[in-house]
Order: C-alpha cells, then structure tokens, then sequence
C-alpha cells in the first residue's frame, strides 16, 4: 500500500463499506509489468475517479474490476466478490458505460430500453428512465439518428436499468460540447446523491473529476501515487504558488513560492504602489498531476509533454491541459 | 424481485452478507433462481430474435441485397433453355436446386460470420456480455434470425421461380418432407461453422473477403450450377468433402423427379450420405464454435473495443 493511500477523507473511513477493494493488484503482459501493486478501496455511494496517463495501467486496473481481464496477481472483490469469477446474479448489480459502444444502431431507443429491462430481475421503468437521461423526445428515435451526447446517455440509461450498485463510467464526456458535458454531470451526480450509486469514473479531464468526484486517485506507471478529496490533492501538490506581475520596465514576471502572500507584500512595498498585472495562481489538481506524472516517469519515453508541462516555471505552460482550474485573483 | 426490496431498504448490510450469501446461495432458492434466469434470457432472445427480424424486413437496403441473390439465380435460370442430358428434365430445374441449396450455405457461412463480426466490433457482444443471460439471449436471437432469413429465401426463390420461370416445387408429401430435412440439416451443417468463423475473423470487411472466394469456389464445384460429372475427379473429390455439394444434392432430390438421378454421379441421391455427411458437419461445427465463441465472448471489452474501432478508422471501415 503506498502510504498515501492511507490518509483518505478525516470521515470514517473505516466503517464506510467498501464496494470495491484491490490489494496488490499486478498485471505483467510478457516481462512488462503494467500493474505493479495497486491498491483501491471505494467505498458505498462515492463518485471516485481514477486519473492517469495513457499506458498507466487505468484501462487494465478498470478491466481487471469490471471482470473483463484476468490479473496476474493480488486480491479484488468488487461488490464482495471476485470479478474474476463473476456470474450473472453479479453482472446484474454492475452498470457500464464504455466509450467505445456503437452498438445496436438500428434500433429506437425505446425499444432498446425495453428490451434491455427484460433481462434484469428488478429493471427501472424504461419511460422513468428515459426521463431522467432527459431523452424523452427522442423515444422513437434510431439510435444512429441521436446525437454523441445523447447516444452516451443512451449507454447511461442502459448503464443502470438494471439498477445497479456499481456504475463505471469510462471517459464519458469525450466529445461532448460544453452544454451536453454540464448535463451529463448533473445526471451523474443525481445518480451517486439521491440513488446511492457508487460511481468509478476515468476520466483525462481534471476539471470533470474535481466537479464530480468525492475522491481522486492517481494511476502513473502501474501504482496508486496519490488519492484522496481534490482539495486534498491540490493542497498536496509539490508544485508552490506562482506569482505574475509587469515589473516597472514592462517586462512580464514570474515567480514560484510557497509563499505568495509575503512575496506579494513584498513587491508591494518595493514598489510603493499598486502593482501591474498581479496574478496569484494557487496550485491546483492539474499541477498535483501533472507533477505526479513527472516524478513518477521521469526518463520513460512518451510523457516528455508531461514533463515539460510540469517544470514549466519559465516556459508556456499554461494551456496545456486544458482544465483550466487555476484559482485566480488579479489586483 | 422480495430480495430487491430489501436491498435498497437495508443496503449498507448487503455485503457484510454477501459472504454468507455464496455459500447457502445452493439452498432452496438458488436453483429456482437459476431458472427463472435462464427463462428470462430465454424469453429475453425470442423476443430480440423477433426485434432483428422487423429490423431487417425494414432496412431496405440490406432487404434488396437479400433479394438480388434470389434475382440473379431467377436471371441464370432463366438463360438455361436446355434438358438434363438424357432426361426431359429442364437444366434451368437443377441450377435453381442448386440455388437453393447455395443461398442456405451463404446465410449461414456468409451472412452470419458478418453479421458476428460486426455486431463484435459495435460491441453488441460486450453490451450482451455485461448484461446478465445476455450471451444465451444473443444466441437465441441469432438462431431465430438465421432460421427466418433462410426459410425466407427459400421460400421466395423457390416460389418466385414457380410463379416465373416455371421452376420445380416438390412433386409429393415425400418430397417436401425430404426439402424440410435437407433444410434443417443442411443449416445444422453450416450455421455453427459460420458462428466459428465469425468468432476468429479479424474485422467485417476482411471477413468478406476470406469467405466469398471459397464460396464461390464451392458453388461452382459442387454441382450446384451445372452437373457435377463434367468436372475433373480431383475436384469433385474436393467439393464431396464439404457441405454444399451435398445439401445441393439434397435439395435436388427434393425438387426433381427421379428421373434426374441419372445426371448424379452415383445414378442415385445417395440421401444417406447426405444425411451423414451434413450431420459430420454440423457435430464438427458444435464442436469449433462452442469453444471459439467462447473465446471471443471473453476476450471482449472496452479496450479490445476501441483498438480495433481505431485499426478500421484507420482503413476507413468504420464510418463514426
């Protein structure tokens, strides 16, 4: 167990179920060890998203739980059971929803609702359900006629039909413009709050995973690097504030710290007056990540973007994930 | 649907008992449940077996395409104006057996390997896989579908070429019983050997291509469009080990008068052999496609998914 693992949320962790627990999971493809030891623990109704590079073993890990791949190594029980040795009664107490689906294309969608509710001993009502994924209007409608947004929520409403108590949602919002994204995170947040779904989401989006999920882990190079609330994953970043300001000759400046606050008092008091451009960026998730990914790859082929981005103290750095979640406050 | 209840009432419990919950899951209710699964998923593959057959009957598209074969074996038929050498049984009668008994070959070895593949690479077998009977219903479904498809066919070539070309309908009970039979097996010889082929094929657009050349090559040799004594014994040798050569044969002693038995390499319909030969068949096809299928079932999931969706972009197979 990476020591960092322990420190979860200050509630009680320990008498919260678990639905999900890994311990040493480890995956060797040949002589490459793409899982070296992970440990995972989500507990009943949290949203908890697993973060990491491609090639860090996310999709393995997700597989190894969902039942779809066998582990070389370590101990799973997802739901209280082995996934490796999964049978339908446990199937059913499983929701998925994969980015890759294109399945079933020609049917309506209601048709493919109801269908689908004849499978599972105790199933949503289809209309309910098609209400909640908002998709009402679009009842009779080809599956191939909807749009990507609502195809996913098609695969969500096929996702939990069967009302499931453990719902993995792989990279859902892929491809989705910025009105869909907001209502599918709605939907998923309904679900975990008033339905009591317990949700692992993967997700390369970091904003996605800070708006929606109780926890985070980290996945870089086959281990669990770091896990806890978002807040605590920012908090726990290496990477120190940064300061920006327009120093009196015009040059931009900037300056990293731990404290920003006494810099800041202290370029006010040089220049005895107000300061152009001032800008304090707090670390956030993305610079946790991206300094994880940093220092748990250096010198592996492939993540030099990463790498740069994260020493990124004098160069361009900002765009680069995109999540653009600095905390900014300007003077 | 009790157990339900109690689930969503007293749902922190449920795992604390989950552990005792595998060992006396063989108590009184564990079968009774099991049944009641396997008759759900049952009922589950009848009804998307029904649900497929409307889809196809209203996709236009592939509905046409079903038909040409039917159109091209009426045009063929209707070019041939000559008799069975040393009958006054018109030739046209024995290329529109032979027809039939090629249009059931390529539903099973043709259409059912590409629709396997496809529907693999949409990841309808990873969503039925996830969901719980769903790979029994899937099997159902798809037996249900074949069935019609090929009843279907037949039904239409074999009536279209009466109403048109004058073409050959069984002349006693005998002979639509022996039709039925010949149908039945000849799809038990070839429907699990498609369900295998389809479960190691890479992609639907290479599957076609590896299957419809031998295909053709067997239609051509196996007696199906013209006797099959005219060709070299090296080749009829080849043809008389697979399937098609026989359920044509079948299917001929079916439709014409006995009379046509003189063009048969034997003189005679030889329809123990046929039986045997289609049975062979259909045991070795059970054989291949219940471990491949299963194979393929499991090998399945998101991953597998999205790296072949990303090999057929990149060949332009794919067209999301």
């Amino acid at each position: 167990m990476t020591g960092t693992m322990t420190s979860t949320p200050t509630t009680a962790a320990g008498s919260r179920q678990s639905v999900v627990s890994a311990r040493d999971v480890r995956m060797s493809y040949g002589s490459t060890e793409v899982l070296q030891g992970v440990d995972l623990d989500i507990h009943r109704g949290e949203i908890f998203a697993l973060l990491g590079p491609n090639g860090a073993g996310k999709t393995t890990t997700v597989e190894i739980l969902e039942g779809f791949r066998q582990r070389s190594a370590g101990e799973v029980r997802v739901l209280g059971k082995d996934p490796a040795h999964a049978d339908d009664a446990w199937r059913g107490r499983i929701g998925l929803v994969l980015q890759s689906w294109r399945d079933h294309r020609r049917w309506q969608v209601a048709e493919l609702l109801q269908h689908f509710a004849t499978y599972y001993p105790d199933p949503r009502d289809p209309e309910e359900l098609l209400e909640l994924v908002g998709l009402t209007h679009r009842a009779r409608h080809r599956v191939d006629q909807l749009s990507g947004g609502q195809r996913r929520r098609v695969d969500v409403a096929l996702g939990i039909i069967g009302r499931p108590e453990l719902l993995f949602l792989d990279e859902p919002t892929t491809g989705f413009d910025p009105e869909a994204r907001r209502e599918f995170h709605d939907l998923v947040e309904r679900l975990a709050r008033d339905e009591g779904v317990t949700i692992l989401l993967t997700t390369h989006d970091l904003a996605e995973a800070e708006r929606l999920a109780d926890r985070i882990a980290m996945l870089v190079n086959g281990r669990i690097r770091i896990c806890g609330t978002p807040a605590e994953l920012a908090r726990r970043a290496a990477a120190q504030a940064e300061v920006r300001w327009t120093a009196p000759d015009g040059a931009p400046r900037r300056e990293r710290t731990a404290d920003p606050s006494r810099l800041v008092w202290e370029l006010h008091r040089e220049t005895d007056g107000p300061i152009a451009d001032l800008e304090v960026r707090r670390p956030t998730l993305e610079d946790t990540y991206l300094h994880m990914v940093h220092e748990h790859t250096a010198g592996t082929a492939g993540t030099t973007d990463a790498r740069d981005a994260a020493d990124a103290g004098t160069a361009d750095d900002t765009a680069l994930v995109g999540a653009g979640t600095g905390e900014e406050r300007s003077a | 649907m009790s157990m339900r209840e109690t689930d969503m009432t007293a749902g922190p419990e449920r795992t604390a008992r989950g552990g005792t919950g595998a060992t006396d899951g063989a108590g009184a209710p564990g079968p009774a449940r099991a049944r009641g699964r396997r008759l759900r998923s049952w009922r589950a593959g009848l009804r998307r077996g029904g649900i497929e057959v409307r889809h196809l009957l209203r996709n236009r598209k592939e509905f046409v395409s079903y038909l040409s074969n039917v159109v091209v074996a009426l045009m063929v038929a209707s070019f041939i104006h000559d008799d069975l050498p040393g009958t006054h049984i018109p030739a046209a009668h024995l290329t529109i057996a032979g027809f039939a008994a090629y249009l059931l070959f390529q539903v099973g070895l043709i259409n059912l390997p590409q629709i396997l593949v496809t529907e693999r690479d949409e990841g309808t077998l990873l969503r039925l896989r996830a969901t719980p009977g769903g790979i029994p219903a899937y099997l159902v479904a798809k037996s249900v579908l074949i069935v019609v498809m090929a009843v279907g066919i037949i039904t239409v070539l074999l009536g279209a070429a009466a109403l048109l070309v004058n073409g050959p309908l069984p002349h006693s009970p005998g002979g639509w019983l022996t039709l039925i039979w010949v149908i039945a097996l000849g799809l038990l010889a070839v429907v699990p050997l498609g369900a295998a082929i389809g479960a190691v094929l890479p992609n639907a657009r290479e599957a076609l291509a590896m299957i419809m050349l031998p295909a053709m090559a067997l239609l051509v040799t196996s007696g199906a469009m013209f006797p099959i004594g005219r060709l070299p014994v090296v080749v009829q040798d080849v043809a008389s080990f697979f399937p098609l050569r026989w359920m044509a044969q079948g299917v001929r002693s079916a439709l014409l008068p006995d009379a046509a038995r003189a063009v048969e390499l034997s003189g005679s319909w030889q329809l123990p052999t046929v039986a045997l030969v289609l049975a062979g068949w259909a045991v070795a096809g059970f054989l291949l496609a219940v471990p491949l299928l299963r194979r393929a079932a499991r090998r399945e999931s998101g991953s597998r998914l999205t790296e072949r969706q990303g090999k057929a972009r990149m060949s332009g197979a794919l067209t999301t």
